[in-house]
């Protein structure tokens, strides 16, 4: 009778102490995963510092002014990356272009007019569903329908429009966001005063919206121009010499200057004394194995062809080079090829090589807009090309074009976070 | 813009007592410069279905015609790839292989790592500097995955070789596991931030609830907040996996170029993105089983992701709880 008292004190003695255990280990759990979530958070962080660092160490010997303003060149040391910057910027314009205006557009309508129907769900789901539709899958759609399809070739037209297809859901819904924190009755009192509903988005809606849209687009330009897979999958190249053609400024060389992974075609070297010999140089790479892509050059093959010069002409006059050989491929384009190291595209067609020959002789002039179907490279591109090859000092080349990138893309989201915080700060309805 | 339709007479009226959602307008009344903008904001809104049309038309369509030519059966089985070599292998799932393991370690890095930073940011950090920390992570994620690519092959994989050779493992230049986690500390910012705003949407009340029958902070976090979040979360593994499904730059540059049938991350391997970023240069000639191969290769891609975000979204709606 008496044991039990003492021996259920004894329990409560035991879970006491239990207990105590148990909320000591509970908050040392708590204590270690407050430290370890911090560490975690500012690892992360770390992660961005030492990557920035590290290319900026990488790149040190590059990072000089010339760097930015000089051409394209095979010797790692004097290349720079005055033609992948112009390409970025005129990309850029042909995306923004593209993607702003579509893209405003479709927010206002979803926000503003759209009604609540199926096709309207369509929409809706189908905007979710494009913005998770990997980057490369839009370089494919432009390679089938736009390189082949509408025939606008490898060009900064081909990119500009590809890269803003990609990233305009990122606009709308920015813009969709932007509208939807706008009262009720900023509407009901524009409708009040008379304004029709296009009134009312024009001198309300728009300029209310105006800095989460701006922010938007800052974010979707900064994603663009980082964007490489879909410039390699539509068969951007890094080997671009010529900047493209200025508008009304004397019309440049016809044949492009077309590199491949093998073989690299310098630019036309001359018009020739003659005064229309057509020449263009081939260069074939030494293929040691573990170099295959960017080797030195083994040998050249100069090509010459006469001055209004037939199809048939061209033609014998590739055939005619030692390891060469030419063909029109489906689409029209004329093809160098050669049995190892495969092809590469000349130009449109062999009737507009000839006449385009006859067009240098006379002298014309570039229109306003030729310079859309240029090819081009662009920044990451570069960065691409030049950290696939084995030599070191290609790495410093691409690490300084990397740093030039990274500082890009950075300022931009910079600038579209402060116009964000500033933003919440400021706008309260 | 020009605005011809000011006059009073024209200007519609909004009848009534309008909705909290629409003012209703008689048709008639709205001048036809307006209608014509309305069509023009009608046809921007329905762009993005014609992209999506087009997107799936020219990779159905190239991609039909690979499949006439190899047997589809033997794409989905075939444990070789090499459509461009003599003879060709049509098997596709070297590539697949590829994708799911750097995936995979992408994963392994990015959930953990993301829902752990989450879960600090929204319960632990201090407000101040959770509002500091969130957009410089985010920076993260705006870096170009190239210069990812980069970071992977000249700084991850040569420590990551270093530290095998501790071992006396020797790790190649190109693999799957320096791919892997790269990928996966570029993934980090979407699953902390998509899953921190998750987290910070659970009502106060909860916690509160928890903490009164006297939860720590760390089990109010595992056993409240998180299952309370859960939906939103999945959302963000969701993309997570879609990210890293799609990942191109990062395993051309470090993974590695040739197709490689294995599930071992420390060996070099191609994924589906890699091989169609190595292989399409825009040389391929048109209509080539190799140029028709690509769009197969791209359609498995698409498929895959499109597997995954519908069966995320059918996660979702299970762990859907409404406050």
């Amino acid at each position: 009778m008496s044991a039990a008292p003492v021996q259920s004190a004894g329990v409560v003695v035991g879970r006491a102490e239990e207990a105590a255990r148990m909320v000591a280990s509970r908050k040392r759990w708590d204590r270690f995963f407050m430290i370890g979530g911090a560490v975690l958070s500012f690892l992360c962080i770390a992660v961005l510092a030492v990557l920035v660092a590290d290319l900026v160490r990488d790149a040190w010997p590059r990072l000089e002014w010339g760097f930015l303003t000089r051409d394209q060149s095979n010797d790692a040391e004097q290349a720079g990356i005055k033609t992948a910057i112009l390409g970025t910027g005129l990309v850029m314009l042909v995306t923004a272009v593209t993607a702003i205006p579509l893209g405003i557009a479709a927010g206002i309508y979803l926000e503003e007019y759209a009604k609540k129907n199926w096709f309207t769900t369509i929409i809706e789901i189908n905007i979710a569903n494009l913005a998770g539709v990997p980057s490369i899958i839009w370089g494919l759609m432009a390679l089938g329908l736009l390189v082949y399809g509408l025939k606008t070739g490898q060009s900064i037209l081909t990119a500009g429009l590809t890269l803003g297809l990609l990233v305009l859901p990122i606009v709308i819904v920015a813009t969709r966001e932007s509208i939807r924190s706008i009262p009720q009755g900023i509407r009901e009192a524009s409708f009040a005063c008379g304004a029709s509903r296009l009134q009312t988005v024009r001198y309300h809606i728009l300029p209310y919206s105006m800095s989460g849209v701006l922010t938007g687009c800052i974010i979707a330009m900064s994603r663009a121009i980082g964007e490489t897979a879909p410039l390699v999958t539509i068969g951007a190249l890094a080997y671009i010499t010529s900047v493209p053609a200025v508008p009304f400024s004397e019309k440049a060389w016809p044949l492009e200057a077309v590199a491949t992974r093998a073989v690299q075609v310098d630019a036309p070297i001359e018009t020739g004394a003659s005064g229309g010999v057509m020449q263009f140089r081939i260069e074939l790479p030494d293929e040691t194995p573990g170099a295959k892509k960017h080797a030195v050059v083994k040998a050249t093959r100069d090509v010459t062809i006469p001055a209004g010069a037939s199809a048939a002409q061209v033609g014998e006059a590739i055939e005619a080079t030692p390891d060469l050989t030419a063909r029109l491929d489906s689409t029209g384009l004329l093809r160098v090829e050669n049995e190892q190291f495969g092809g590469i595209v000349l130009g449109k067609d062999t009737s507009g090589v000839a006449a385009a020959l006859a067009m240098k002789q006379e002298g014309g002039r570039h229109g306003p807009l030729d310079w859309l179907s240029s090819s081009f490279t662009v920044l990451p591109i570069q960065v691409f090309d030049w950290v696939s090859r084995p030599q070191q000092n290609f790495q410093i080349n691409a690490a300084a074009a990397g740093v030039v990138l990274v500082m890009v893309t950075l300022v931009m989201n910079g600038v579209a976070i402060f116009l964000r915080v500033r933003l919440r700060k400021r706008l309260q309805w | 813009m020009a605005e011809p339709i000011a006059q009073p007479a024209s200007a519609p009226q909004a009848s009534g007592v309008s909705t909290p959602v629409r003012a209703r307008i008689d048709r008639r009344s709205v001048p036809i410069s307006e209608r014509v903008i309305e069509f023009g904001l009608f046809l921007a809104g329905a762009s993005g279905v014609l992209v999506t049309v087009l997107i799936v038309g020219t990779l159905v369509y190239e991609a039909v015609g690979y499949f006439r030519e190899v047997p589809i059966l033997d794409f989905l089985t075939g444990t070789s790839w090499g459509p461009q070599f003599v003879p060709a292998s049509h098997g596709v799932l070297p590539l697949i292989a590829g994708t799911l393991v750097t995936t995979l370690v992408a994963l392994l890095v990015a959930v953990p790592v993301g829902t752990i930073v989450a879960l600090w940011l929204s319960e632990y950090a201090p407000t101040k500097l959770r509002e500091s920390v969130k957009p410089v992570l985010e920076l993260l994620s705006a870096v170009p995955t190239v210069v990812f690519g980069y970071f992977a092959l000249l700084f991850v994989i040569p420590i990551l070789q270093t530290m095998f050779g501790w071992v006396g493992y020797e790790l190649g230049g190109f693999n799957m596991l320096g791919a892997g986690l790269v990928m996966g500390i570029m993934i980090v910012p979407y699953v902390a931030s998509l899953s921190e705003d998750a987290m910070r949407a659970v009502p106060k009340s909860l916690r509160e609830g928890a903490y009164a029958m006297g939860a720590t902070k760390f089990q109010t976090c595992v056993q409240v907040v998180f299952p309370a979040a859960l939906s939103g979360i999945t959302a963000a593994y969701i993309l997570a996996v879609s990210r890293a499904l799609g990942e191109t730059m990062i395993v051309v540059v470090a993974a590695g170029g040739q197709p490689n049938f294995t599930m071992d991350p420390l060996q070099q391997a191609q994924t589906l993105t890699a091989y169609i970023a190595s292989v399409a240069k825009g040389d391929l000639p048109v209509g080539s089983i190799g140029y028709r191969a690509i769009f197969a290769v791209g359609l498995t891609l698409l498929v895959m992701t499109l597997f995954f975000n519908v069966g995320g979204h059918w996660l979702r709606q299970r762990y859907k709880e409404a406050y």
